[in-house]
């Protein structure tokens, strides 16, 4: 939690206060990029990207938004831009149909899954569903954070969480059972 | 209660979101399903690992890293708040010498009728508190102040050789009244020829007179009213006076600019500062700011010497001036959104 006075200061010119602002989001903007973009460098590239927009931006942000939400916004948006420029549309529908195949699986004793399944699959995730999975388990944000962040009605957050957890655990099962990843 | 009515209450328990009473009633149902305990077991397992994947650090400092750009903004932002101030005060400079020699201009041409003329001549002049001095370099530009804005307007018609300056309601007021075009010869601001001076003052504006004893103006501040009446005469003292003070003090400047300022003086930005003008020839060019790109050209209906009188506040039109081989002077507005005719 970014101390208000601190944001106060910042948006007022004190530069310090900017940096030592900028220091203390850095790895909340950080693992948001990592885990959209499932890449080091590319998560270390959007992040830049976002703390220098912010940097440039902070007298635009206003209090009656949440700090961080407002941060959670500008980062995701920088993602959802490259992961766009980088990677081939896939749409919903195209993944529905493949739940729909195989939506009578049979059910299998499941232990934990695996990190490097769940990454996996979070990059099968079209990308406004994955990044509601990831403001939802990496920022801990709730619904109305998460429709603040994404601009996105409370309901249409609720129904990319909900099917994007349906998609994950269709999607881990087919891992588990020795399906194709990727 | 169906299977496809429990979905949402099993996505929302693994968001916390249910009530008791909505808990009561998924447990209910799975407890009698099946199929549905089976993919709740699979979503909380799902939800558990969710939340337990690793809080990633990146492996560098990002802000460290960014911190030269960061500088290089601050430098960035430094410069274009300096060049807005060197770009208003060299628009300040233009405008006030521009106005000045404009005076220098009317007053002498008229001084020139003749003695007998002389007493003739009437000078309607309202003033803000803000304009009224006889030093050039203190006129407050026309796009500062929408208050005391000048209407300088002369014709050939009967009462040639008046000229009045009125005070304008708005900025866009005093160009669009230009913008009623009149040909060339109509606005010339030499033109004597036939002048029949009156003593007829303009009817509702506030007025003054102008002499070589211009610093009593200054003395009436805050007294609209008391600028009234003071009807005096020019003297080539008095406007001589004026264009030595101008001369010198562009001299001075001209000797202390760079090449880089050299050019840079001669774009005349617009108050908002997205455009600015050239004069190039028989060309005004119009250009973007920010890329340096041409938006727009006009070519000069009268050959001579080009310069900017004043843009509006709204950065939408220009008036610019032309001095003809013969010394005469023409005044035209542009409207930078209007096409070309």
């Amino acid at each position: 939690m970014v101390e208000p006075e601190l944001i106060k200061s910042a948006q007022s010119g004190d530069r310090e206060a900017l940096v030592t602002l900028l220091r203390e989001i850095e790895n909340h903007v950080y693992r948001t990029a990592y885990y959209i973009l499932n890449n080091e460098q590319d998560a270390l590239d959007a992040s830049q990207e976002a703390l220098i927009r912010i940097y440039t931006k902070i007298d635009t942000y206003e209090e009656k938004a949440q700090f961080k939400t407002w941060v959670q916004r500008i980062v995701t948006n920088i993602c959802i831009d490259k992961f766009r420029r980088t990677k081939p549309t896939v749409s919903i529908e195209e993944h529905e149909l493949v739940f729909q195949e195989k939506s009578n699986v049979e059910h299998d004793v499941l232990a934990a899954f695996a990190m490097d399944d769940i990454r996996q699959a979070i990059e099968q995730l079209p990308e406004h569903h994955r990044t509601v999975v990831v403001l939802r388990y990496l920022q801990d944000f709730s619904y109305n954070e998460i429709a603040a962040s994404l601009d996105l009605p409370l309901n249409t957050v609720k129904s990319y969480l909900f099917r994007a957890r349906q998609q994950l655990q269709q999607l881990l099962q087919d891992y588990q059972k020795g399906g194709v990843r990727g | 209660m169906i299977c496809t009515e429990v979905g949402e209450l099993m996505q929302r328990q693994l968001d916390y979101d249910l009530d008791e009473h909505e808990l009561t009633m998924l447990m209910t149902h799975l407890s009698e399903c099946i199929a549905c305990k089976d993919l709740f077991e699979r979503l909380t397992l799902l939800s558990g690992s969710l939340e337990q994947l690793p809080r990633v650090t990146p492996s560098i400092n990002i802000v460290d890293s960014i911190l030269p750009e960061l500088d290089a903004i601050d430098r960035q932002r430094s410069s274009e708040t300096k060049r807005n101030r060197y770009s208003r005060m060299r628009w300040m400079t233009t405008a006030a010498s521009v106005a000045a020699a404009a005076a220098v201009v009317f007053i002498m041409s008229i001084g020139w009728n003749g003695s007998d003329s002389k007493d003739n001549v009437t000078y309607d002049v309202a003033l803000s508190p803000e304009t009224r001095t006889a030093n050039p370099s203190d006129i407050t530009p026309m796009y500062k102040s929408g208050d005391g804005l000048m209407d300088i307007t002369t014709s050939t018609q009967s009462d040639a050789g008046q000229f009045s300056i009125e005070p304008m309601s708005s900025p866009s007021e005093l160009f669009y009244n230009n913008m009623n075009t009149r040909d060339a010869d109509s606005v010339e601001v030499h033109d004597q020829a036939g002048a029949k001076q009156s003593r007829d003052r303009v009817e509702g504006s506030q007025s003054i007179g102008i002499n070589d004893e211009s610093n009593d103006t200054a003395s009436d501040k805050n007294d609209r009213g008391s600028f009234n009446n003071k009807e005096l005469t020019p003297t080539n003292q008095g406007i001589m006076g004026i264009a030595n003070v101008t001369e010198s003090e562009e001299k001075e400047s001209a000797n202390t600019i760079s090449s880089v300022e050299q050019a840079e003086q001669l774009k005349n930005y617009s108050p908002d500062e997205q455009v600015y003008i050239l004069f190039d020839g028989h060309t005004i060019a119009l250009y973007e700011t920010s890329t340096n790109e041409l938006l727009r050209s006009w070519e000069m209906s009268v050959t001579g010497t080009a310069r900017l009188t004043v843009w509006d506040l709204e950065s939408e039109s220009f008036i610019y001036e032309v001095t003809d081989d013969k010394g005469k002077n023409y005044s035209f507005t542009i409207n930078i959104n209007e096409q070309n005719e």
